[in-house]
Parts: C-alpha cells; structure tokens; sequence
C-alpha cells in the first residue's frame, strides 16, 4: 500500500499541474490565508487518521471551503439560521459553519450513515461512538455545537471519508486526481445523490466566495485538484496578491 | 390604630405585588410585527437569512412560492409590505433603502469590528514599504512614518481616524490619525476600535520591547516565561491597566455603547473598572450584552436570550442594543408560531 502510494505521489511531482486555472493568483490573499490555517493547524490532518495519500485527499476536499470561509467570516454571521435550526428543524437547515462550510443536513447524513453502515466493531475500532438518534431540539442544538467546534469538522470529514469508502466500495477511479475530484463534488454537492449525478457535477462550475451576487463562478472540484497538486508538486510558483479580491 | 390599618395594609399590598416585578427585572414589551403567509418564508440564500432590527424597525426579506425567475420576494419594513421583487438586490435595495446598506443583515455579535470594506473609499488606508526598508501609512493623503513595522491598521467605520501599532527604533506606540500617540510594550494584541471611533485598546502581552523580549527568550527562559504571563491593557488616550496573570481572558469594545470590556478569570471589567464576577463557560464576547453601567447583561445563548436578572426569553433570531436615556436597551426578534414575526424590547 504504502510504496505504491509513494510511486502515485512521485508521477504527482512529475506531472504538471492539470487545472488551468491558477487559484493561487486567482484567489489571492484567501487562498495563502487558507493554506497557512491548514499548516498552522496540522492535528487535523493527524486526527483523520487515514493513510498519507488519503489525507492530502481529504484536505483538498475541504480547502475550496476554507478559502470561502476566510473571505467570508468577518461578513457572514449564522447565529440567526443556528437558532432557527434548533427551532424548527428541516426547514431552516441550509447553512454552512464553520472552517469547513459543513451544512447541518450533512451532519444529519453522516451520523446516521456512520450508525447505518459501520459494525459495532468497526466503531469501537474507530473509536467514535454512535450518534443519539431522533430530531428534538436537543439534539440539533448539540450538533450546532458540534459543528462550531473545529475538531468536530475534522472528526465529520473523516466519517465523510470513511463513508464514502464504504458506499463506493470497489468504485474503480483511474487515479487519485479522479477520485478526488468525485469525493469533493460529492462533498459540495451532496455524496446522497449516487455516483451517476455527482459524476455528472463534477465539471460545472459553481463555487464562488462572494456573499451574495457572484460574478464569477468555478469548479469546485478543479480548486481541489489544483491545491492537491501544489501540495505534491515541488513549489514552482508564487502566489500573486495584486489582484482586489472583491473584484471577483 | 384604626387609621394605620388601612395603610399598612395597602402597604403590604403594593410591596407584595410590586417586588416580584423587581425581583424577575423588567417584563418585555412584546409587539407582532408580521405574520407569514401561506407558503411565505425568510428569505435565507447562501448561509444568510434577511432579519435585521434597527432601533426604529424590524426589516424582513420573504420568498414567496414559484417564479420564472425564482421566487417572488417581498419586503416587510415599518410594518408596511413592498414587492414582488424578482431580483433580490432590487429586494435589498428596497429594504435597506437609508438603512447605511446592509446595517445588521449579516454581522451579528454583541463584540464590535468596524467593517473595512464598508469605510469610505478615500478613507482606506494603506501601508507602504519606505525606500530605506521601513514602513509607513498613508491616510487621506497624509503619510506617517517611517518605521521599521507597521501593523493592525484599521480605520473607523465613518472613515474619519485611522488607528494602527508600530514598531520605531525599538520601541512599540499605538497611532491614531488625529494626533494622539501613547506608548505600548511587550507582544500586542489584535487592535480594537469603539463603536464612535474614537478610542482604541489593544492588549499586550509582557512589558518590553521587542529586543529586550528576544534577549530574555535566550538567557532566561524562565523569566521570559513569567514575563509573558503578564497580560497590560492599553488605551490611546494613555491608561494603563494590569498587569493581569494567565486566566486574562478577552478583551472588546460593545456594540451599543462605547465602553470597553476585558475579562480577567471571572472578573469582569469595565473601562478598566471590576463590575461583575461572571460564571459563564465558554465565554464569548460575541454573545455578552453588557448594560452601559456594566452592572448586569443580557446573554445569547442558542436557545434563549438570558438576562442577569434571571429572565430567559426562547430563540431570540437578532438582537441589537441601544441607550434609551440612563438605560440600556435590548431589542430581539423570534419567529413565533412558525409563521410569526415579533420583536420585544426591555432594558438589560
């Protein structure tokens, strides 16, 4: 496993970066902010506890999202969508927290696949117990709170991964690049909707980092690839600040 | 005898009914400001939801049904119901029409930040490199400077002062456009503005200056270590408070007035005054609603807005505070009901 990983990541450090789009200068001062947070805060990727080449997947997952959250949390305040979440539940669960930009519905679907899907041994291995079932008030505001809490994202992200793995099993992806872009589209997306449709999503484009009123629109998956490639290609380019960030 | 009873008895009647009141603190006046229709719902695209209250209204953006081109949306302001709008920016300009923009759409916290990209565009200010290798600020067409580091350069939100920290010829001084330039020390802080712009405070950890710091790091670790356990809060208008030990917590200026808070343990201090002793963990100044006098203070939590006196009121949605003569007031919308919208305003 390991040396074929090690193989996979020096054809990486061949390979020329595929996305065309250069998101460093395109993104700026975010995307550097974004990266430095993942540098400075490298327990996360300790505490997903996955394989090297799995790892570097499940950061470039997450990293379209951070730069989004970087560009965005001094504006965007969802203290008033938490409240009515714990209020009202279904109806007025469509937000993003957090570092990671996780959803309280994707929360829901991951416990309850994590319930689902894993063993009591495969739990006990993982070490995370099974989440309380139900929908009261109680319960989503622990999961608020669980999604304000950074090592509760990383804790999701690696549920995310570990479920992936298991709808997906014997999935056969060309290489990492693929399989990359079809688990951050499934992240961004919704990983519920089947493999037919997040493949269909996987090129269109719509992330962007404006609040409201976007002018610009990019692959979600594409940004993934790009940060992924920077982070097993020898560092040959530098970032650009010059461009306003507002100007996109 | 006879003429006491009465009395004493009215006495005791308004003392019995009326120290109750006190005791649970001021009850909320509570006002229906709409009720949604069928098939009506809070506009809340991309992580944001279209609630925000003023001191004079409340401002809601609703969606209604289907469209062509989305669903139609609707402003609510003052009472009065506007649209449909099938645009939402033609939506928001409707509704934040003389509001300053976006007032209190998205930022929703009790601690305050002077939003930078809602300054005055001939009011930003910028740091430059100097020929020589130091640094200055450019403000409204003056520049300050050279020195050798420049940070946390913020500008009011009126854009009328700049304030920023920097580092000259080894000593450290907090600068504000207007003239006023007080020395600091030791390793600072993120820099914070009060609501009116015109004070600032940073703290800072230690009590010396950048080379003395490095020196001590490499000598006497030990002794660096108790000097960077001390924490000194700075004003820009020259006061000095501490030192406060490692359990100095935070430190802001609230929104709705122009007092400035820090948090030392439990300790709560006002303008560099102790006012309470709090027991609220996690604490987050975002959530703290301090009354103007620091005496007592409405806190957020997710489910309900808690009063120091006890009250607890469900699922407030937006909050602002505001000074209402000697009190401070605290005004909160819920969504009631399901479908209604109600604002309530008390003093804290």
């Amino acid at each position: 496993m390991w040396p074929l990983a090690g193989v996979l990541l020096f054809l990486q450090v061949l390979a020329p970066l595929s996305a065309e789009e250069d998101y460093a200068v395109l993104f700026g001062e975010k995307y550097a902010e974004a990266e430095k947070f993942l540098r400075q805060n490298s327990w996360i990727a300790d505490s997903l506890r996955l394989p090297p080449q799995e790892t570097r997947i499940a950061l470039a997952i997450v990293f379209p999202e951070i730069i989004r959250f970087k560009a965005l949390e001094d504006k965007i305040q969802v203290r008033a969508l938490k409240v009515l979440y714990i209020q009202y539940s279904q109806k007025y669960a469509d937000f993003s927290v957090g570092h990671f930009q996780m959803k309280p519905t994707f929360a829901e679907k991951i416990e309850r696949d994590y319930n689902r899907l894993f063993s009591a041994e495969e739990k006990t291995a993982a070490q995370i117990a099974p989440f309380e079932t139900g929908d009261s008030s109680r319960l989503r505001r622990e999961r608020v709170v669980r999604l304000d809490d950074l090592h509760w994202q990383a804790r999701y992200l690696r549920l995310f991964m570990m479920v992936m793995e298991k709808l997906y099993e014997g999935r056969a992806f060309d290489d990492d690049l693929e399989k990359l872009r079809f688990y951050a589209t499934a992240y961004t997306t919704g990983y519920a909707q089947g493999e037919k449709t997040i493949r269909r999503m996987m090129p269109t484009r719509h992330f962007h980092v404006q609040l409201l009123f976007p002018k610009t629109r990019y692959s979600y998956a594409d940004i993934a690839v790009f940060y992924f490639n920077r982070q097993t290609a020898p560092a040959t380019r530098v970032p650009c600040f010059a461009r306003d960030f507002n100007d996109f | 005898m006879k003429k006491v009873t009465p009395i004493l008895t009215l006495f005791v009647f308004v003392a019995l009914t009326c120290l109750p009141a006190f005791a649970q603190g001021p009850q909320p006046v509570r006002k229906l400001i709409y009720s949604l229709e069928t098939g009506e719902e809070l506009l809340q695209p991309e992580s944001a939801i279209f609630i925000s209250a003023t001191k004079e209204s409340v401002i809601l953006i609703l969606s209604k049904g289907k469209g062509d081109k989305g669903p139609p949306l609707f402003v609510v302001k003052n009472g009065k119901k506007k649209g449909p709008f099938t645009k939402l920016q033609e939506a928001m300009e409707a509704a934040y029409e003389g509001e300053g923009g976006s007032i209190g759409v998205f930022r929703d916290c009790a601690d305050y930040t002077p939003d930078q990209a809602q300054i005055p565009p001939d009011a930003i200010p910028s740091t430059e490199f100097d020929e020589r290798g130091g640094q200055t600020v450019v403000f409204k067409g003056k520049t300050f400077g050279p020195y050798l580091s420049v940070s946390d350069v913020l500008a009011t939100r009126d854009g009328s002062r700049a304030y920023f920290m920097v580092n000259d010829k080894d000593r450290l001084w907090l600068i504000c456009s207007d003239g006023r330039k007080v020395p600091i020390a030791g390793s600072p802080q993120t820099l914070k503005l009060s609501p009116d712009g015109k004070n600032a405070i940073v703290a800072c950890t230690g009590s010396l200056s950048p080379t003395e710091i490095e020196e001590l790091a490499a000598t006497d670790p030990e002794k660096f270590n108790a000097e960077m356990n001390k924490n000194y809060v700075y004003t820009i208008d020259g006061k000095k408070f501490g030192p406060y030990g490692m359990d100095f917590k935070d430190f802001w200026f609230s929104v709705g007035n122009n007092n400035f808070f820090f948090l030392d343990g439990n300790q709560l201090y006002m303008n560099g005054i102790p006012t309470l002793t709090l027991k609220i963990e996690p604490f987050s100044p975002c959530d703290f609603y301090p009354s103007a006098d620091g005496r007592k203070y409405a806190l957020f939590t997710l489910e309900s807005l808690v009063f120091s006196d006890g009250k607890k009121y469900p699922f407030p949605l937006n909050i602002i505070t505001f000074q209402e003569g000697e009190q401070t007031m605290i005004k909160w919308v819920a969504l009631e009901n399901k479908r209604d919208i109600v604002v309530y305003q008390r003093a804290i």
